[in-house]
């Protein structure tokens, strides 16, 4: 695990190594999930119904298929991949989830205080049209 | 708290010391979850049995057995491939439901199916119900910090 050693002006992030077996790449500020096929700790893959509270964190750099890479488990990113919809805007402060099948994190609820593993920190209007674009938005992280 | 050295490989774990404080002069054997005490030492340090009070307070799970008035090592991130939990007549338990710890047991049980926003312990692997619920040893993956 990687702590970044004491910055007063950065913002304070962990990270960790993972194993993709996702059978895609990767791309950085993709969510990933920890893997329950054969569940060893290290291995990530596509967030699925299934695997949704097992979030790992946001993936730093793109992470080619079968290869290592690092994920942001802790801290302030300025860039995940969030997905807006046509009924709900979030809102800053909102709590995101993954989703099923899709490498995003969508609205999940209004903070409430005592859950939530990823924050947005930025707003991101309504779309006309359902899962519009997936887009790089600021978020808060804490998978740990 | 003891980090683990990179090697990426390994499943990255995350541990922490702990003092036993566990009523009955309890051994927490290895695989138990345990809370943080609210009895008469509150310290960060002392932990104890699960209770209704303490379901939220829970600080990860044993990873060798902790003699009571002991100190002993608790893992609190990551994935492990032993803790207590149980089963049940009416509800299986799925590869990434939520478990929670029980009142005045120790091991872990079923609570929801994940979420994605909530949840300290996954289940890493399935747990079919049965007759005669009673707790084993189950991987499991750790959020706990």
């Amino acid at each position: 695990m990687l702590f970044q050693r004491i910055n007063r002006t950065d913002a304070e992030t962990v990270f960790t190594i993972v194993y993709n077996i996702s059978a895609a790449t990767v791309t950085a500020g993709y969510p990933v999930v920890w893997d329950i096929t054969s569940p060893d700790g290290v291995s990530v893959s596509k967030p699925a119904t299934a695997t949704l509270s097992c979030l790992v964190g946001i993936a730093t750099s793109d992470i080619a298929n079968s290869a290592y890479g690092k994920v942001q488990v802790y801290g302030y990113k300025a860039s995940a991949y969030v997905t807006n919809n046509v009924t709900t805007a979030i809102a800053a402060g909102n709590i995101l989830i993954p989703v099923d099948a899709a490498w995003t994190l969508a609205y999940g609820a209004a903070s409430d205080g005592k859950s939530g593993l990823v924050y947005a920190a930025e707003s991101f209007a309504t779309a006309t049209t359902t899962l519009l674009a997936a887009a790089n938005k600021k978020v808060f992280i804490r998978c740990l | 708290m003891l980090f683990q050295r990179i090697q990426r490989s390994d499943p990255e774990v995350i541990y922490q010391i702990v003092y036993n404080l566990a009523a009955s002069s309890a051994v927490i054997t290895a695989g138990y979850p345990c809370v943080w005490s609210i009895a008469s030492t509150v310290d960060g340090l002392a932990v104890a049995k699960p209770a209704s009070a303490t379901l939220s307070l829970i600080v990860g799970i044993a990873v060798q057995d902790i003699a009571n008035s002991a100190y002993g090592k608790i893992q609190c991130y990551g994935y492990r491939a032993s803790a207590f939990v149980t089963n049940a007549t009416d509800q299986a338990i799925a590869a990434g439901d939520v478990l929670v710890p029980v009142n005045a047991q120790w091991y872990m049980t079923y609570s929801a199916a994940g979420d994605g926003m909530a949840g300290f312990i996954m289940s890493a692997e399935a747990v079919a119900t049965d007759s005669a619920p009673a707790a084993a040893n189950h991987k499991v993956f750790i959020r706990c910090l």
